[in-house]
């Protein structure tokens, strides 16, 4: 079977209640994006909603897979193993890298300001048919989430030179924050390092705190407007 | 030179054309004030009228054009709107 996680189990209560706070999070800008949708008819809206919600639920599916199917192994350590396609844990493990990386295209192909869903379908099969006839499956899933965020990344830099805005710098910096977390997990997939699992989840934790306090603070200039 | 305005920015603009008429406008008003060509400003009511922004009357005197409280609500929520997409780089493609 593979590993796609290994941590240590001291680590696991934590692990979960940051899960539940990156669901929060999420849903939240989520939320945020298909309000202003219904206002605006604006595009990029909709689909950031969309994004940010397929991330929500790929962190709801972590929560089920870590709080009901870890197993622990040798050393004090919990292990996330991915074996034969049967069962409900594979079905959740599945569903989470399924929304995860539909997030991730989903904010990317936002980024790339094109008007064609052709182009979009073609993204989602192409990832989805290489993550899932991989041989190497863990170590795909974070090295192309860190691409895809690589993109994302590139994006927000460019709005904040545009833009100098004091919110983009922080999701710039957010989205930053959580690319060096699927670096740190591609390592830890590859070198079995429960320590460096801790430290992604570190500056995973940075990254989304960062993210949701630009929402935060484009909401409190709405109430000072009001 | 001036920016030239993008969508949301006109379509505040006639609501606020609208809302300063207490909340119901001619559209010899709305094309004066707004700064718009005629086609442009028929195909803004238009999209406003499906959006649910702007409610179309026709009675004796002719046309007149009031704002709903979808578009009230868009008037008070538009800085933050538009502070939200800045903030998140979900601006149109200009």
């Amino acid at each position: 079977m593979e590993m796609l996680h290994i941590m240590p189990s001291w680590f696991l209560s934590a692990n979960i209640l940051f899960e539940f706070l990156f669901f929060i999070f999420a849903a939240a800008i989520s939320y945020y994006a298909f309000s202003a949708y219904k206002l605006t008819n604006q595009r990029e809206s909709k689909i950031f909603g969309w994004s940010f919600l397929f991330l929500a639920i790929s962190h709801f599916a972590l929560i089920i897979i870590n709080s009901l199917f870890l197993s622990i192994t040798q050393g004090g350590f919990r292990t996330l193993e991915f074996g034969d396609l049967m069962g409900i844990k594979n079905f959740m493990v599945a569903s989470y890298v399924f929304f995860f990386i539909l997030g991730l295209i989903t904010i990317t192909y936002m980024s790339l300001k094109i008007k064609s869903k052709k182009t979009y379908f073609l993204l989602i099969f192409l990832s989805i048919i290489i993550l899932f006839c991989s041989m190497t499956l863990s170590l795909l899933i974070y090295s192309l989430a860190s691409l895809l965020l690589l993109f994302i990344t590139m994006y927000y830099f460019s709005e904040f030179i545009r833009t100098r805005n004091k919110n983009t710098l922080f999701v710039l910096i957010g989205f930053f924050m959580l690319l060096v977390t699927n670096l740190l997990l591609s390592i830890v997939t590859r070198y079995s390092l429960p320590s460096v699992y801790v430290l992604a989840y570190l500056t995973e934790v940075v990254g989304y705190t960062l993210i949701i306090l630009s929402l935060i603070n484009v909401l409190n200039y709405g109430k000072k407007k009001k | 030179m001036e920016r030239k305005r993008n969508k949301l920015e006109v379509i505040r603009d006639i609501l606020l054309v609208i809302r300063e008429r207490n909340g119901r406008a001619k559209p010899t008003r709305i094309l004066y004030k707004s700064n718009l060509s005629h086609i442009m400003m028929k195909e803004y009511l238009g999209d406003l009228i499906s959006r649910g922004l702007v409610k179309e009357n026709k009675n004796k005197e002719g046309r007149t054009y009031a704002i709903t409280e979808k578009g009230d609500k868009y008037l008070s929520e538009y800085g933050t709107i538009v502070n939200f997409m800045e903030s998140f780089g979900l601006n149109e493609e200009e």
